[in-house]
């Protein structure tokens, strides 16, 4: 996550001020350790036995975490292969496909933030 | 005529026809605004208070009609088609374009007749209204890219139609019958030719692996308001369609399997965040279609809750891109990020959206998915399961983060628009409302589900798998970003089954031309020069420096006469005497 614009002085939200704490690298790095955390705690929840799956593969303890990871990191990975095979440019349909083109602006209420 | 009228006026539709005939008149405006809300309120009240079972009898060219079968499945469909026309119409409310209005509302109405369709003649009807109508909200884009777009999607959806018309027909030749209601007889081998082009007509509608692209393709050609409208009825008027005519055909189940696990990794490398939710909608139809599939009464029951669920949560997400699209001019990732500084309200509806498709417990997606993942597990499907499950940590990548994540965090793309406008933040916060409401108090939708639920989906051990899940995933999303291995955001777009008729088949038909072009220009070139052959022959013979245009002496001439002559006697007395 990029470092906040110091230099940046337009106006932002009091909410939005309030959440740039979380561009902190520390605040990052602690957020982070708190979903391995709560993963720990979710993990040893199973121990208590409370699930009874359908499948006996889902009686694993922690079967729906580790799952849950694999599944994610594998589509992370196999998307990026994806790309290099099928990503082209975006006039690849030539220049008159929605694209590659703007959204007519006069269609929109294009609206910069302001404090009033 | 006076019939169909009579009995249109029992429909919920009517308001909607009536609306789009009246609403030009009215100035645009809050007049017009209060008209485009009232109807979908009207059409609700319409199908809460309507009697149950069959109405809205008429006849044509000697077929009986139903325009109003009225029963639990095709009520709880009504009911949140209204809801999401009237949302809809919340977050359009600073529209001034009577084009896009009229056809909101004629799209809105044609998809809930189709609901109520009880006979086959009308479903077509309504069928194709529905791709009449929509085209124009991706038409008002007002660019040739999107006149491109709309003229592909209007080729499909009118195709579908035909295809629909063409298998009715068979259908009826075969059975005597245009009633619309289940197909299924004894299984796919006792299927005749009609019922299979029925099934891929709604097929193409749905989405089906290979059929899908016109979805992902026009969606995010669409005007902002558009969007959000084409998101709510289309699809799951081909889902309720599938859940009337085809519940418990097997087969469904692995169509539906693969239409949860392919969106995924296209929306993961997608840049236009419109077109990331167009697949995500891809994958929670293909949760329905296993429910269809699977056919039991847990199983359609989830696929009526999720269709209901997703329609609210798709139409959220849609909306907060949506008014992100409408203050900085762009919904491409690679150019947004960074906007929870200007734009909290909207980052938090889209976040309430994000979680509810990502089925977290306490909101919507949780309390419908479950009913579709239990049923394919009571029915012992493990790979299906299994595909589900998958396709759930999937969910949460493209539309539980990347949505929000790249749009309102990642880096600072240095735009500072403005919140979205009052109107939208009403519709989003009200759709919120609703996402969060039925997560929190299922029961309520349960109630309104085909069939009497019994079915608890806050237990331990469902909330645990859920969360176990999810929350491994998201530490598996913190580290991959953490460490550089997330793939970074750039413009660009994907490749998908379009190209055969964007790029392969123009080439083919360039390349026939081509040929066939070659091979007509040397055949023109052979006959001219075998005319000029010929032409020279003759000339020899008979031009001006010819044999036949010398100059004889006329002696010869006479000589050649008299030769003649006798040869004609000679012929005339030994030849050919009488």
């Amino acid at each position: 996550m990029a470092k906040p614009d110091t230099k940046d002085e337009r106006p932002i939200s009091p909410t939005g001020r309030k959440l740039t704490v979380l561009e902190q690298p520390v605040v990052i790095n602690r957020m982070i350790i708190g979903l391995a955390l709560f993963c720990a705690l979710l993990f040893l929840a199973d121990l208590a036995h409370i699930r009874h799956g359908k499948f006996a593969v889902e009686d694993l303890i922690g079967f729906y975490g580790f799952y849950g990871f694999a599944a994610f990191a594998f589509i992370i990975f196999a998307t990026k292969a994806l790309r290099a095979v099928i990503g082209r440019d975006e006039d690849y349909y030539g220049d008159r496909v929605v694209d590659a083109e703007d959204y007519p602006p006069t269609e929109l209420e294009l609206k910069e933030f302001s404090d009033d | 005529m006076i019939e169909f009228l009579t009995a249109l006026l029992e429909t919920p539709v009517l308001w909607f026809l009536l609306g789009a005939i009246v609403l030009p008149f009215i100035p645009a405006g809050t007049g017009r605004g209060l008209l485009t809300l009232v109807v979908p309120i009207i059409s609700a009240w319409v199908i809460w208070t309507a009697p149950q079972g069959l109405g809205g009898a008429a006849s044509l060219a000697g077929l009986d009609l139903t325009l109003m079968r009225v029963d639990k499945l095709s009520i709880v469909f009504g009911l949140i088609f209204s809801l999401a026309a009237f949302l809809a119409a919340i977050y359009a409310w600073h529209l001034r374009d009577t084009v896009q209005q009229v056809a909101t509302l004629l799209y809105a109405g044609t998809a809930i007749g189709a609901v109520f369709a009880g006979d086959l003649l009308t479903l077509f009807i309504y069928w194709e209204g529905t791709a009449l109508a929509s085209v124009f909200l991706i038409w008002a884009r007002g660019t040739e890219g999107a006149f491109h777009t709309g003229m592909r999607y209007l080729i499909i959806q009118i195709g579908s139609g035909v295809i629909l018309i063409a298998g009715v027909a068979l259908h009826y030749t075969q059975t005597g019958s245009i009633e619309f209601t289940s197909f299924t007889g004894e299984g796919p081998h006792s299927w005749g030719v009609g019922t299979w082009l029925i099934l891929l007509a709604f097929g193409i509608k749905c989405a089906f692996p290979l059929l899908h692209n016109w979805l992902q393709d026009s969606y995010p050609a669409a005007t902002v308001t558009g969007t959000v409208v084409l998101s709510a009825f289309t699809t799951k008027m081909a889902v309720y369609c599938l859940a009337r005519g085809f519940a418990g055909t097997e087969f469904l189940i692995y169509v539906g399997a693969i239409m949860t696990l392919f969106p995924i990794f296209l929306a993961e490398i997608e840049n236009d965040l419109r077109r990331v939710l167009s697949y995500s909608l891809n994958n929670q139809l293909g949760f329905m279609v296993v429910g269809v599939g699977v056919g039991t009464e847990l199983a359609l029951n989830g696929t009526a809750a999720h269709a209901f669920c997703h329609i609210l949560y798709k139409s959220l997400l849609f909306m907060s891109v949506g008014a992100v699209l409408h203050r900085t001019g762009t919904s491409k990732a690679s150019e947004l990020g960074g906007l929870y500084r200007t734009m909290p309200l909207t980052m938090v509806f889209c976040i309430i959206g994000a979680a509810s498709i990502s089925a977290f417990p306490l909101f919507s997606g949780f309390v419908s998915k479950s009913l579709i993942l239990s049923a394919t597990a009571d029915n012992q499907y493990p790979i299906v399961w299994a595909a589900l499950v998958f396709a759930s940590a999937g969910v949460l990548s493209h539309s539980g983060i990347k949505i929000p994540y790249f749009t309102f965090f990642a880096h600072d793309s240095g735009k500072r628009p403005a919140e979205a406008p009052t109107h939208m933040l009403i519709a989003m916060g009200l759709t919120a409302f609703a996402c969060v409401f039925i997560g929190v108090f299922p029961q309520t939708l349960y109630a309104l589900l085909p069939y009497s639920v019994d079915y608890v989906p806050y237990t331990w051990a469902h909330v645990l798998e859920q969360m176990q899940l999810l929350v491994f995933a998201l530490l598996a999303f913190a580290l991959l970003m953490k460490y550089g291995f997330f793939p970074e955001e750039k413009r660009g777009i994907n490749l998908d089954t379009d190209w055969s008729y964007r790029k392969m088949l123009p080439a083919i038909v360039g390349f026939s031309c081509q040929v066939i072009g070659a091979v007509w220009s040397e055949l023109m070139r052979g006959s001219h020069a075998a005319k000029n052959a010929i032409l020279d022959l003759l000339s020899g013979y008979y031009g001006p420096q010819g044999r036949a245009a010398q100059v004889q002496s006329t002696g010869l001439m006479v000589l050649w006469l008299a030769i003649l002559l006798g040869t004609a006697l000679v012929l005339n007395l030994v030849i050919l005497p009488s």
